[in-house]
Formats: C-alpha cells, structure tokens, sequence
C-alpha cells in the first residue's frame, strides 16, 4: 500500500530551453503536494499504447500546484512528450520513489553536480536548500554551450562547465569540483548530490570518497512500471546489502557507498 | 445487465479478470488507486521455497507492443510470503491464487506443503514454463514425463484447484495439456511468454543479461488465442487465457477461443487498474449480443 496517485494533468506549458531540451509544465496539486526533493513522475506518453512502458521523470522543480519536468526529445516517447501543448492532459502517477535526504546539519554547505540532463532533479533539491537560507554550490556540466539550460542563479554560487569550453570552465564538471575542494574543504564541511552518467558519478564517488565528503545519487534505469511490480530496473548493491535493489521503489536516490558501480 | 461471475471449476468468481503472475506482486503492492475487490482474482508472482534474487540486470527492455524481461524468479520466499503478506492478502474479497515455483520437484512439493498449512488460499497456479531459470523450471514445461511427474506428485499434497501454466515455447501444447490435465490438473492457464532477445547495436551484445528472455505484451495475443483455441479442443477442463490482453475485445477473444477467464499481465506495468476498467465494456458487450454471461460464449468460436 502507497500513497501514489493517479492524475490527469493538464499540459500549463511547454517550451524548449535548449537543443532538444524541453521543460514541461502539468498542474498536479496533489502530486505536487505530496512530492519530496528526488522523487519521480511516470508519465504515460501516448493514450493508444505505444510505447507500451510509461516514462520515468525526475520532478525538476515545483511552482505552486505545477510539477516541472526537464527532458531531452530522444525517443518514441519523449518525442511524443514533446508534442504536448497548453491545454493536453497527461496521465501520470506519482509521486514515486525515495527522495534524497534532506536534513543537513546548518553549518553544512551542500554541493550539487549534474551533469547534461542529470542536473534537472538537483534543481528542486537546490530549491529546498535555498528555502532554508543555505547558499548551495552547484556544479553543471554539459558537451557544450548549447545544451546548457541553467545558466544563473543569484541565490547559489553556480560554476558551469563544458566539455569543449563553449561556456564556463573547459572541461569535465568534475575537474571543476576537484579544484573547488581544493580550494574550499580545509574551512566548510560539505554534502554532496549527483545525477547524471554513470561514468561522471563514478567520478563525483571518487573525489567526494577522498575527500570524506558524504554522497546521494539519483539513478536512472529503463522501468516497465515504476512502481515496484515488474522488478525490471535492479541495480547491484555492494555486500553485505542485498545484492539487487530495485531503482523504483528502493531508490532512485542511492548512497553512494552502497552501489557496485561506484567501487 | 449480464451477470458477470464465472464458474471456474469449483471456483466463483466474481468477474472473468485475473491478474496474471509477476505483474501485480503479491497482492499487496499495488498502488491504493487500484482496489483488488474490482478484480475476478489475483495471482501472486512466483513464489519458491526459498528466497530469490533474481537475475543481474539489465533484466527488461521495450520492444514492439511488447516486452522482454528476464527477472528470474526474484520473490522473497514461501516462509516469508506466509508470514508477511498472506495475512492482510487473505483478507481482500477476490479470489487468490498463488503461483508456485521451483527448480526440482521436490522445492515444489515443499512450497505447497508450506501453503496447506495456510487459510484463505483458493488454488495454486503452477508455473512449469518460466524460461529464466537455469536449473530447470524449464523442463517440466516442456517434457511430458516431467510434467506427469510434477503434477502428479502435487495433485497428491492439496485438494485445493490446481492451475497448471503453459509454455508456448513447445511443439505440441495440446500434447502438454493433455499430459497435465491426466496427471490431475483441474485447470489450465497458457500462455506463459515466448522466448526472445534483443541486441544492443552500440554494445553489440544482447540487450538482457541472461540473452533470452520471455516476451509479453499485445504482441503476443495471437499466439495466446491461437494456443487457448487449440488447448480448448483438446481437454475438457476451464481454460484461463492470458497473452497481450490490453482490451474488452481481447478479452471476449480469449473467451470466444475457449477460455473461461483471463489474466492480465504486461498491461499492469502500464496502468495496475487497467483489468477492472475493462469489466463495464464486457458487460455491455455481451447484453448488446444478448449473452447474459461470459460463460455463455467460451468456446463459441468453435461452433
């Protein structure tokens, strides 16, 4: 027994904030209500049943009784996400899934790194942090310029990165947190979120192991339900966990320390 | 308004829509939006006698109208299914069907030993065709000297209705059927899902770790009516259909195929609701035809 819900929501608004990067608007006030920093929404992306799965999406942000999803337009469905305009419906479920921990000691300043589409679930969890008046750090990278879809932020310290130098620092988001530790760890104490490739959060595990620094991750698998019925989306834990958990319902925010993958 | 309850063998139901095994659970993690007393009954995922953890991942991906997945019996156990699920599973107003697993005949015969002990189970569905498994759940679905065996020695444990669920990965399922009705199967449940794979073009491997894994989903419904219809001419016992059902007249399919109920399986994943949805269109289906339930026109198609 959960307390998801069901819920026709009407498309507010749609628009493209980069290349192929869509930000989308449904009015879900009780999902929005109930929804927690981390937590995802299945979004049904064609009536007639194809594709057959619906499609998992972190809540990026929320406005009021309005849940924001950010997405790249890659496939069958999001192509079809991305057709939806201002008064279409879309039959979600939600709210899904853990959420990250939230309740930091006050003299903690928490660093957030995404990177590409990655960065959309630390946005709401940046929103949560600001709310109580902590000034996060936030780390953004992306390929290049014009996939970058958050590009200020006065109430944040944000460092942008690319991997060819069109905007902010040249390079991998995690060299640029590697020289912000360097130069901010001896005086503050941090936590630390990631969400983005596997490769990348490997990485931020690594960096945030040497410098002792606690890590969440959000985690994204391919899921036929979302909702802990099929067991499709496992992910293998280090010993002595249980060896699979499943990314829907046990996750999709991980410690670190706990997965295979970050060893 | 036809009357929508349905004569199982010695089982009522209060509408022809099961869920099917591994889609739903064990009858309690089903989102609160869905209300199981909506459904005919409820089949729990594949229990064993001991825990399980499943196959490595990636254990499912999408494909046309369907789905393969390769989940490997993941269940918390027989023990654990008795102590902290049945409790409140037993008490919702559907009918409950467990599905049993095991990689030996002897596991088997020890999950149903377990489940004897226990009220408020009103059949076992029997799984001898779940493709994902190595050491051997396989072979009794596809052997008929196994099967005879398996069903035999089950029939022997329970006076309760026993639901054997075919393989469609055979040559002959009426042969199969035939075998597992002989051996004491009171009913039959088919299809399970048709061995398939994928291959990732990037990785150039296959998509799912264990290479095979068993596809479902509205691709697959001809093949479901194709075997439901062929099994219904060869036995004289209830058929339930289950294979790509996402419709009202999917379901009345089945039934006009010879089966006298239907699970719902792959669709689950979609919407958990989706199988009580559907009884209103049923029912003003067969009052619009001037049947006045659904077992007036199991197996009409063969007339």
């Amino acid at each position: 027994m959960t307390d998801i819900i069901l819920d026709q929501a009407p498309v507010v608004s749609q628009q493209e904030i980069a290349r192929e990067i869509y930000e989308l608007h449904l009015h879900s006030p009780e999902i929005a209500r109930r929804n927690r920093p981390g937590q995802f929404i299945n979004i049904q992306t064609d009536p007639a049943g194809e594709p057959l799965w619906r499609r998992p999406f972190s809540v990026a942000r929320i406005e009021e009784e309005t849940l924001v999803i950010i997405y790249k337009a890659i496939g069958i469905g999001t192509r079809q996400m991305a057709a939806l305009t201002a008064g279409d419906t879309a039959d979600i479920i939600g709210p899904l899934g853990n959420g990250f921990t939230v309740n930091l000691k006050p003299e903690v300043t928490p660093i957030l790194i995404g990177g590409g589409l990655g960065f959309a679930p630390l946005i709401i969890l940046r929103d949560h942090f600001v709310a109580q008046a902590r000034r996060p750090a936030l780390f953004m990278g992306a390929v290049t310029e014009s996939e970058h879809y958050y590009r200020r932020d006065e109430r944040a310290d944000l460092y942008l990165s690319s991997d060819d130098g069109t905007l902010g620092f040249h390079g991998f988001v995690t060299e640029r947190l590697k020289r912000y530790l360097s130069e901010n760890h001896e005086t503050d104490e941090h936590v630390a979120y990631s969400c983005g490739p596997e490769p990348m959060m490997k990485k931020v595990a690594k960096i945030c192991r040497d410098y002792e620094i606690p890590l969440e991750l959000s985690i994204e698998r391919e899921m036929a339900c979302g909702i802990g019925l099929c067991q499709g989306c496992a992910i293998t834990q280090r010993p002595p966990l249980k060896k699979y958990a499943l990314v829907c319902k046990d996750g999709p925010i991980f410690n670190a320390e706990h997965l295979a993958f970050t060893e | 308004m036809a009357d929508l309850r349905i004569q199982l063998g010695t089982l009522t139901l209060k509408n022809p829509i099961l869920t099917a095994s591994g889609t739903f659970g064990y009858g309690d993690d089903h989102p609160d939006y869905v209300d199981l007393r909506d459904f005919g009954g409820i089949v729990t995922k594949s229990l064993t006698r001991n825990p399980r953890e499943g196959n490595a991942p990636p254990r499912i991906v999408e494909t046309a109208s369907g789905m393969l997945n390769s989940i490997g019996l993941a269940n918390i156990g027989v023990e654990a299914f008795i102590e902290e699920r049945l409790p409140t599973v037993r008490k919702a107003d559907t009918t409950l069907i467990v599905n049993i697993a095991g990689s030996t005949l002897r596991e088997y015969c020890q999950v149903i030993e377990l489940l004897e002990e226990e009220d408020g189970i009103d059949g076992y569905e029997i799984n001898v065709s779940c493709p994902n498994v190595k050491e051997g759940g396989m072979e009794f679905g596809v052997s008929e000297q196994h099967m005879t065996r398996l069903i035999g020695a089950l029939r022997d444990l329970t006076d309760r209705p026993i639901i054997t669920k075919l393989s469609p990965n055979v040559t002959s399922v009426e042969a199969m059927a035939k075998c597992a009705v002989d051996a004491g199967s009171d009913m039959l449940s088919l299809i399970n899902t048709l061995v398939g794979t994928a291959i990732d073009l990037e990785k150039k491997r296959p998509v799912i770790s264990t290479i095979f894994g068993g596809l479902s989903g509205p691709a697959i419904k001809p093949v479901g009516v194709a075997q439901v219809f062929k099994v219904a001419a060869a036995v004289d016992v209830p058929i339930i259909g289950i294979g790509g059902i996402s419709t009202a007249e999917d379901v009345i399919e089945y039934l006009l195929a010879g089966a006298s109920a239907v699970e719902i399986g792959t669709m689950n994943y979609r919407d958990p609701g989706i199988g009580p949805k559907l009884i209103p269109e049923i029912s003003a289906w067969l009052d619009s035809e001037g049947f006045n339930s659904p077992g007036d026109i199991t197996g009409l198609a063969h007339e």
